[in-house]
């Protein structure tokens, strides 16, 4: 694997918001079957990360380039990067009145498959992922997120990483809003999903989820930048000398 | 089946009857039709209808189903003969002011006069519905009211005291123009659920006015869902007319190429601790067009009342237009009052949402539209109505979206 290209590769990605420079040159690199934390202080641009790698029209590219699984895909429509394997774990994840969870994901999971999955298959899938994640079944023919506690959203988007069975998951600042109950169940969901035909992107703010889900890389962004990366030993780091450590020491590539 | 040229009067009706029509008609002769022009240059415009001479055919009575012995289902020529007691009491008694002190009404009554008062001379078909003190009359009652070529169709609801009705009418067929009026009487502590599927052909003129009076803790909920007509005018007025009373008015619609709506929707608090909810949602495709007029009016004496509306249109092609206007008059400081509209086009947060779980841009609007209106449409009462309502709205939001995306290209 090592001998090959990368599965994710961001070369140089600068991007703006209305406007104004967020991302100011990030390379990144990323395996599907890895994990890797990304990390910063609030403002540091990790949100627009997970924006502009899933497409979203309001963050627009202004130089680099996204690459996955060998497609240049800085320009594809959101929908072409998740058939291509992508999937984007909400922070503030929408309300969609009138659409229930069972059928908006069976609506997604025909979408990404090259065949319809037969409904009594699909049911029992959702049925055992829901089970993992300790979701009421109740969930399933309630309207997407709305009326969902923070946790509950949360949960929702997870299983819905655990239904479409993506190649390359961001989960961003998942961990946002969940008590410590809810975070185990989260992390032990993640876990059970990763694996050789899954890794991720997590972001997050916090050491506090990555002390349930071992990261193999740890990059910190700092200004629109990748400060630093370096292995699991950054996150004990930077609980204990907290991201003015990392300013200072900016230009000390690990 | 014969032609005739409208107003008609029914062999054998009474004479009261007869008389009422003979008073209509001096009144729409006199009468000018309406100019509708309202702030975005939206002109709904009936003066080339040429009512006098409009060639009604003779409608098949009303199809209605529901086997409830309890409760009188009956045309309207049938009942003046079985229950004449029952319709002198109540045919166009919600339509004149004995119930009503609201000024607003008299408005209302003038801009339609024209069109009310041909309804009043020439009505041909019609439906009654009672149900007696106390009677729950369980399973809706539907009725297929079709239309071919004219027709002016009057239904008079009455349910008695802490009696409770759930009543759907189904409108359909091609045509000229269409002139239907519903009177409801909700008794004291009465519940009446009122819904209604239009889908008549591009070429008909709709002139629709609804009206309830409530009565003392009574309750009316209206669902009403326009899907088709060239031209309708739909005016839904609930009165709440007892202390207690309440309503919850709930419309949908979805338009097309060049279709103009005109909804008027009031809800007049003449006592206290009476509450209303209004809540429009429509969507517009290609040049269609739609006003809405929504009026809260509390009363005086109505202290302690509560009042919302709420108007969401979605524009879905270039050339549509919406112009949404909410009123609120309150004559007393002891009533809860709130409204919103808004205008726009579909969120593109949500867009995004469901085109990253890899659905595309035309399937994830038609999903975000569907659902937009799937809370509404789930509150016809018949599943049947519900599912061709859902399937009328998916060809519509498909065509339209599929136009303006061949648009875009």
């Amino acid at each position: 694997m090592s001998q090959q290209n990368p599965d994710l590769i961001i070369e140089n990605l600068h991007v703006n918001v209305e406007g104004q420079e967020i991302l100011k040159g990030i390379n990144l690199q990323a395996n599907i079957g890895e994990i890797n934390a990304i990390m910063g202080p609030n403002g540091s641009g990790k949100s627009t990360l997970a924006y502009t790698i899933m497409g979203h029209p309001k963050y627009e590219v202004a130089q680099g380039r996204i690459v996955f699984r060998g497609e240049d895909i800085t320009k594809e429509k959101p929908t072409q990067r998740a058939r291509l394997g992508l999937f984007l774990s909400f922070q503030y994840p929408t309300e969609i009145p009138g659409v229930t969870v069972s059928n908006f994901l069976r609506t997604a999971l025909n979408a990404l498959r090259p065949q319809p999955v037969p409904v009594p298959e699909f049911l029992k899938l959702l049925k055992e992922k829901m089970a993992l994640l300790k979701i009421d079944q109740s969930f399933a023919s309630r309207y997407l997120n709305e009326g969902f506690s923070g946790g509950e959203k949360k949960r929702t988007e997870i299983l819905q990483m655990a239904v479409l069975q993506p190649r390359m998951a961001i989960l961003d600042e998942t961990d946002s809003g969940l008590d410590i109950d809810s975070l185990k169940i989260v992390a032990n969901g993640v876990n059970e999903l990763m694996g050789p035909h899954m890794g991720a992107l997590v972001i997050t703010h916090y050491q506090r989820l990555l002390n349930y889900i071992k990261p193999d890389r740890v990059h910190i962004m700092m200004d629109g930048r990748i400060a630093m990366s370096g292995g699991d030993e950054l996150v004990q780091k930077l609980e204990s000398h907290g991201y003015e450590w990392v300013q200072k020491g900016a230009g000390l590539k690990v | 089946m014969e032609d005739k040229t409208m107003p008609v009067s029914a062999a054998g009706e009474p004479e009261w009857v007869s008389a009422k029509r003979r008073d209509a008609l001096a009144s729409f002769s006199s009468a000018p039709y309406p100019v509708m022009r309202y702030g975005l240059n939206i002109t709904t415009d009936l003066g080339e209808l040429g009512l006098e001479n409009l060639k009604a055919q003779r409608q098949k009575p009303p199809k209605v189903e529901n086997m409830n012995k309890d409760i009188i289902i009956a045309d309207l020529f049938t009942a003046l003969k079985e229950y004449p007691d029952i319709v002198e009491k109540h045919l166009f008694r919600s339509m004149g002011f004995a119930d009503c002190r609201c000024p607003n009404c008299i408005t209302n009554v003038i801009a339609n006069h024209k069109l009310a008062s041909f309804h009043q001379a020439a009505w041909s078909r019609g439906l009654l519905v009672y149900v007696p003190r106390g009677v729950t009359a369980g399973e809706p009652v539907y009725a297929d009211l079709h239309t071919e070529g004219s027709s002016i169709d009057h239904t008079i609801i009455v349910a008695e005291p802490r009696s409770s009705l759930s009543f759907l009418e189904n409108l359909s067929g091609e045509g000229k123009y269409r002139s239907g009026v519903v009177e409801v009487f909700a008794g004291d502590g009465s519940r009446v659920n009122f819904g209604s599927m239009q889908n008549y052909g591009r070429g008909l003129v709709n002139f629709s006015l609804k009206k309830a009076i409530i009565g003392r803790d009574a309750n009316v909920e209206w669902v009403t869902c326009d899907i088709g007509s060239g031209i309708t005018k739909s005016d839904v007025s609930s009165v709440l007319n007892g202390p207690g009373a309440r309503t919850m008015n709930r419309g949908i619609f979805l338009g097309s190429e060049g279709q103009h709506f005109d909804f008027h929707i009031n809800a007049i608090h003449s006592s206290p601790h009476t509450e209303s909810y209004l809540l429009t949602k429509g969507a517009l495709n290609d040049n269609a067009k739609a006003i809405y007029r929504g009026l809260v009016k509390i009363a005086r004496e109505a202290k302690g009342a509560n009042g919302y509306q709420k108007a969401d249109t979605m524009i879905l092609g270039g050339r549509a237009e919406a112009d949404p206007v909410p009123y609120l008059e309150i004559d007393n400081n002891e009533v809860k009052c709130g409204h919103a509209t808004t205008v726009g086009q579909i969120d593109p947060d949500k867009l995004f949402y469901l085109m990253s779980r890899g659905l595309t841009e035309i399937e994830a609007k038609r999903r975000i539209l569907e659902g937009f209106f799937e809370p509404l449409v789930r509150l016809l009462q018949v599943e049947h109505t519900q599912n061709e309502a859902r399937r009328l709205m998916h060809g519509g939001i498909i065509r339209g979206l599929g136009k303006e995306m061949e648009a875009s290209v």
